[in-house]
């Protein structure tokens, strides 16, 4: 899933201090699931926002609502229903979501309430790591399932630096290295040999170096 | 001029049947203060956010949880999750250097109705 968490509030409140009507829309997706931006995180946005704007003495109407995603338009569609309510929304949404106000709804104010931070996944109660970038030219069949792209500090793809030590990064020590991880879990698989072909030279232009990305599906497109 | 805050006071099930008992009167012989509205719930682990946040939008001047002991909580965990609420709130407060009534508004955290009791009077 994306992972967000809150952006300062300080940070939320400078960004609608003159607005008058303020929708904070949370999304019923990723984000309600790591607990940055779904109906409980907006409604208790909602509130601070209220509080931060009467203590700088400004009036202003504050509700929140829901969609069940802020990434397809027939969600997007439904803030319709709100008309006359705002004059700006706040989302709680990830990028994705304040992005597609901003494409769908050429008049309305939109503001990110969160900081997206990556894809990933939580094995832990509150704890989230990043586990993949969305490269567009997956190797993890070679890798026994471990992403050497994001997970590697350096995206190396054929095995560790020489800062790897005893399993552990160079960057920061509680970071593992992924190569050794790669290792490691070959062997356990029976699968070491296969790191001895070498990686070929990788095409980043599936990554973000060769633009924005599109994805089309002719048996899905009407 | 005096200012006599409005306090709210949430109080868990356990921790308020000393409160409670004897029909408030041993609340009254700990002189506890007129200005603090207890409600009981029934775990502070089950207090949200938003119920606290709503009580300064309500008006209260300072908000005040107050559960079982966090190592000796009767559903384990509830003071724990209660404290990382409070904690959440609280700093909330801080990064809007909220001030109310030119009284800094204020979070305890206290393990018995009789400690908070004197805790409030100073
Ligand atoms: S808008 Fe973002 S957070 Fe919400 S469902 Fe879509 S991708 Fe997930
Ligand atoms: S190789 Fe690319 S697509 Fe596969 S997990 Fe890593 S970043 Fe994601």
């Amino acid at each position: 899933m994306i992972v967000a968490e809150r952006k300062p509030l300080a940070e939320i409140i400078e960004m609608v201090q003159d607005c008058k009507k303020i929708l904070v829309l949370a999304c019923r997706g990723c984000v309600t699931v790591c607990s940055a931006g779904g109906e409980r995180e907006a409604e208790i946005l909602a509130s601070l926002i209220r509080l931060g704007l009467k203590k700088a003495g400004k009036n202003a109407e504050v509700f929140d609502a829901s969609l069940v995603r802020q990434c397809d338009k027939e969600y997007i569609d439904g803030i319709d229903q709100f008309k006359g309510q705002y004059d700006a929304i706040v989302s709680t949404a990830c990028g994705v979501g304040v992005n597609f106000i901003a494409n769908l709804r050429p008049n309305d104010h939109v503001f990110p309430a969160l900081n997206t931070t990556f894809f990933g996944g939580s094995a832990e109660q509150g704890i989230w790591s990043e586990q993949c970038a969305g490269c567009g030219d997956c190797v993890l069949h070679f890798t026994g399932g471990l992403c050497p792209v994001v997970r590697c500090a350096k995206s190396l793809m054929n095995g560790p630096c020489g800062g790897s030590v005893s399993g552990r990064c160079e960057i920061d020590p509680e970071v593992d290295c992924i190569w050794q991880m790669i290792y490691d879990r070959m062997g356990r698989l029976q699968r070491q040999e296969e790191l001895t072909v070498s990686a070929p030279m990788r095409d980043w232009s599936t990554s973000r170096h060769g633009g924005p990305r599109k994805q089309v599906r002719e048996d899905l497109t009407v | 001029m005096s200012f006599t805050p409005d306090i709210r006071l949430f109080s868990c099930h356990y921790t308020s049947q000393q409160s409670c008992a004897d029909e408030g009167h041993e609340l009254q012989q700990l002189n506890f203060p007129e200005n603090v509205k207890m409600t009981r719930v029934v775990c502070t682990g089950k207090l949200e956010e938003i119920t606290l946040l709503k009580a300064f939008e309500d008006g209260a001047d300072g908000v005040y949880v107050v559960g079982c002991p966090a190592d000796g909580c009767h559903n384990v965990k509830g003071s724990q999750r209660a404290a990382k609420r409070v904690e959440a709130v609280r700093s909330a407060w801080v990064s809007l250097a909220w001030k109310r009534n030119g009284q800094k508004c204020f979070f305890f955290r206290a393990d018995c109705i009789r400690n908070s009791s004197v805790l409030l009077r100073k």
